[in-house]
């Protein structure tokens, strides 16, 4: 049992062969979450132990076993290191501290990390305050986008002005591509920007008149008895989903043009639907405590392995080429 | 028409590979691939390796260049190398060639042309191990080839993670491509661990071919058959 031991975290051909395992299992997943993505859409969301442990099915059996496996991997590394420092190996010291720093700071973005992805519509709608359940006293308005629209279709140069309460305190500041915000211990990255539906308005005829019914998305239209909800909408605006509420009565009604519409006493014909769109930026909000430990260890094991590829290409060239058999 | 320098570089690749191997014809063939990327990257003002046509040729490219440095110790190893490369330019003969002239904002980062580009250098150094290994079984070669592969990809990988995380707000998505790039990085760590093995040859060997089929399957496989966010 002890020579077992022994072998297993001490001799390296173990190492490789779990390594070997980390990929064959990270194969499956990957195969499994293209197959089955809605069971991770959320993955992301929450720290990943945390939805690891709200999401006990089958197919998450391989995030199980990679853990497992890093977790071994850890302990090899971990020996590994005090052989390296023990008999002055000045470069695989430095791979494997840093791989086990880099395993250290996933271990702690597994348990604490995680991004939540907002749609901030304009400032004029009170919805463009983002309070997500975990950033309490983040908050985030959306005042202004700048962009362009080439001939391809693609925006380009985007640019949002956001007002952010830190700490109760606003502050102004613009987000752009690439250029990710840090508020206290997050940051905020402006992933895109898009039109989206704020409001439907309505054009509806009582036989005399004409009057326009503005229906805001998100937002409940309350008149005399009667409210309305907008639902849905397809793709060409010929047909509208919306919920009447009158008296305590709910009803689901599909509107198209010359549909009948009861509005409490008064009957209307809807003559026409009027989309109104609006630019809407879209952005990450990320909370990942390790970030730093993760970007300091992957570079320095990225320059030392750089430096190490240098040195024995060098040796590499040299050797291979003091006896060349060029093809004739 | 842009397509010329292509059919020069397929005409001297046939040559090398039917007629007379001769390394000349590789060397004229990595030129002529090279006056196309240039080209593009000149009239399209970006790093050329955006889309399959422009990354075809870029990993063609760079097995020609870095084939050319490690200088072939066979005839065979010499022609599949060129064979490879055929199979990767006559492809792009046929995909699509024309190019946005406006970059979406998410690629004008100096990240993305060192993702892309070292990740292609890397395929191009697995790819010649695999060469290797199935043309004289030299595990020494393949070993030290398969380290070159797994460094320049960690660089890619490095510059990818941090490039993601400004764009997209997470170095790690959870989509097929990036666990795929995980695989690749993990399986070749494993890999490279081999030459403390007793019985090396033959996992260097059958590993090599493995990492092989990873490879093109992360960058073809998944790149033109299945759906994903990330891009080739």
């Amino acid at each position: 049992m002890k020579k077992i031991l022994k072998s297993l975290f001490f001799d390296v051909e173990y190492s490789g062969y779990v390594l070997g395992l980390i990929s064959l299992f990270s194969i499956i997943g990957a195969f499994i979450i293209y197959f089955y993505p809605d069971g991770y859409n959320l993955i992301s969301s929450k720290p990943l132990f945390e939805w690891m442990y709200f999401n006990q099915r089958f197919d998450t059996f391989w995030l199980y076993l990679i853990t497992l496996l890093f977790g071994y991997t850890a302990i090899t590394g971990l020996i590994c290191l005090a052989k390296d420092v023990f008999n002055l190996r000045f470069f695989q010291a430095v791979f494997h501290l840093t791989f086990l720093l880099v395993l250290l700071a996933h271990l702690i973005t597994a348990m604490y990390g995680f991004r939540i992805t907002e749609v901030i519509l304009p400032q004029s709608r009170p919805e463009t305050i983002i309070t997500p359940p975990p950033f309490k006293h983040l908050k985030i308005f959306f005042r202004d986008a700048q962009y362009q629209q080439n001939a391809y279709g693609i925006f380009t140069d985007i640019r949002a002005d956001i007002i952010y309460l830190d700490e109760n305190r606003e502050k102004e500041a613009v987000l752009s591509i690439n250029n990710p915000l840090k508020i206290s211990d997050f940051h905020v990255v402006l992933k895109d920007i898009g039109n989206y539906l704020a409001a439907v308005n309505i054009k509806i005829y009582d036989g005399k008149n004409e009057e326009m019914l503005s229906l805001e998305v998100g937002k409940t239209f309350v008149k005399d008895k009667y409210s309305i909800d907008f639902l849905a909408h397809d793709s060409q605006f010929s047909q509208i989903k919306v919920s009447y509420y009158e008296n305590g009565n709910k009803e689901i009604l599909f509107l198209t043009s010359g549909s009948k519409l009861r509005l409490s006493d008064k009957t209307y014909t809807v003559k026409g639907f009027f989309p109104v769109v609006v630019p809407a930026i879209i952005v990450d909000v990320t909370y990942d405590p390790s970030l730093m430990l993760i970007f300091y260890a992957s570079t320095l094991f990225t320059v030392v392995l750089s430096v190490d590829l240098l040195r024995r290409f060098v040796r590499f060239f040299s050797r291979r080429n003091l006896n060349p058999q060029v093809t004739s | 028409m842009e397509k010329a320098p292509l059919v020069f570089a397929v005409c001297f690749l046939l040559y090398s590979i039917f007629i007379r191997p001769h390394k000349a014809a590789s060397i004229i063939a990595m030129l002529s691939i090279g006056v196309l990327l240039g080209y593009r990257a000149f009239i399209y003002k970006h790093f050329p390796v955006i889309g399959l046509f422009e990354t075809l040729n870029f990993f063609g490219f760079a097995i020609l260049v870095i084939g050319f440095f490690i200088n072939a110790k066979k005839p065979l190893e010499e022609m599949l190398k060129n064979v490879f490369v055929l199979i990767l330019i006559g492809f792009s003969l046929f995909a699509q060639s024309s190019a946005s002239p406006f970059l979406p904002d998410s690629l004008k980062t100096v990240l993305f042309p060192i993702h892309v580009a070292f990740s292609f250098i890397s395929y191009a150094f697995f790819t010649l191990a695999f060469i290797n290994v199935i043309s004289q079984g030299d595990a020494k070669t393949a070993m030290e080839l398969n380290y070159f592969g797994f460094a320049v990809f960690t660089i890619g990988l490095w510059a990818g993670g941090i490039w993601a995380f400004k764009a997209w707000g997470a170095y790690f998505l959870f989509s097929i491509k990036e666990i795929f790039s995980f695989v690749i990085w993990i399986y070749y760590a494993g890999l490279i661990h081999v030459r403390f093995f007793k019985k090396k040859d033959a996992v260097i060997y059958y590993g090599t071919i493995i990492g092989f089929i990873i490879v093109i399957f992360t960058y073809i496989g998944i790149g033109l058959f299945m759906k994903n966010t990330h891009s080739l």
